[in-house]
């Protein structure tokens, strides 16, 4: 129970570093891309939000995938990976 | 089973906290930008810097306060209030211009208003994003700003 956890701690943790860089990198995009009101107004305020969105498919993808990449072999005998 | 519930709850919680958050976020952020989202007889900020729009098959034609008259071209000052009056003179086209975020219906009859304020100089892209016939795909232009 206590290793599962610790899984899953890891990878929320990991989640959190992918909405920082995914953060930084939207908006780096935005403000490049936006030259003019509202747009750099709106570059400067929806990263966090697209942020979480790929964060969120991160965290989502990573919990499904952690149990097939470290079980998968060993407990039925079909190679998942 | 408490402690099941208790989970639960704090999850919904958590869940619900985050879409509030964000609702009052996206709202906030609407009333702020409300006169760069097209709506009719919109209010034209004081010094706005008028341009009659108007879309018709397959060109759009820009009026500038001075009477001068373009085609597929739009030249703006740099750093000054633009507001954009689009209108139609047959089917529903739809302005968009990706680099200032503003996009407006020009419908026939209506008059649609936007507002934005370029801060960089430089040609930019727009185009008609709402399909209006066979040579839908040649209703683009450029936004040129200049200082
Ligand atoms: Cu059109």
């Amino acid at each position: 129970m206590s290793n599962e956890r610790n899984v899953v701690v890891a990878i929320f943790v990991a989640t959190v570093v992918v909405w920082i860089l995914f953060d930084f990198e939207f908006y780096a995009f935005f403000s490049t891309f936006f030259n003019g009101y509202p747009g750099n107004y709106t570059a400067s305020l929806t990263p966090p939000f697209m942020a979480t969105g790929v964060a969120a498919a991160f965290f989502t993808i990573a919990l499904l995938v952690y149990p097939v990449w470290t079980k998968g072999v060993r407990e039925s005998g079909v190679d998942f990976k | 089973m408490k402690d099941k519930i208790r989970k639960e709850l704090i999850f919904i919680s958590a869940v619900v906290a985050i879409l509030v958050g964000s609702a009052i976020l996206n709202a906030a952020l609407i009333s702020d930008i409300s006169s760069s989202v097209a709506q009719e007889n919109g209010s034209i900020p004081a010094g706005a810097y008028v341009i009659h729009v108007t879309g018709s098959q397959w060109v759009w034609t820009f009026t500038y306060p001075n009477g001068t008259v373009t085609h597929d071209f739009l030249s703006v000052p740099v750093n000054t209030t633009i507001a954009l009056i689009v209108n139609s003179t047959d089917v529903i086209h739809d302005l968009y211009i990706p680099q200032m975020d503003i996009q407006a219906y020009a419908v026939p009859g209506n008059n649609n208003t936007v507002v934005f304020r370029p801060s960089g100089t430089g040609s930019y892209f727009f185009e008609c994003v709402e399909y209006c016939g066979e040579y839908h795909y040649k209703m683009t232009g450029t936004l040129q700003v200049v200082a």
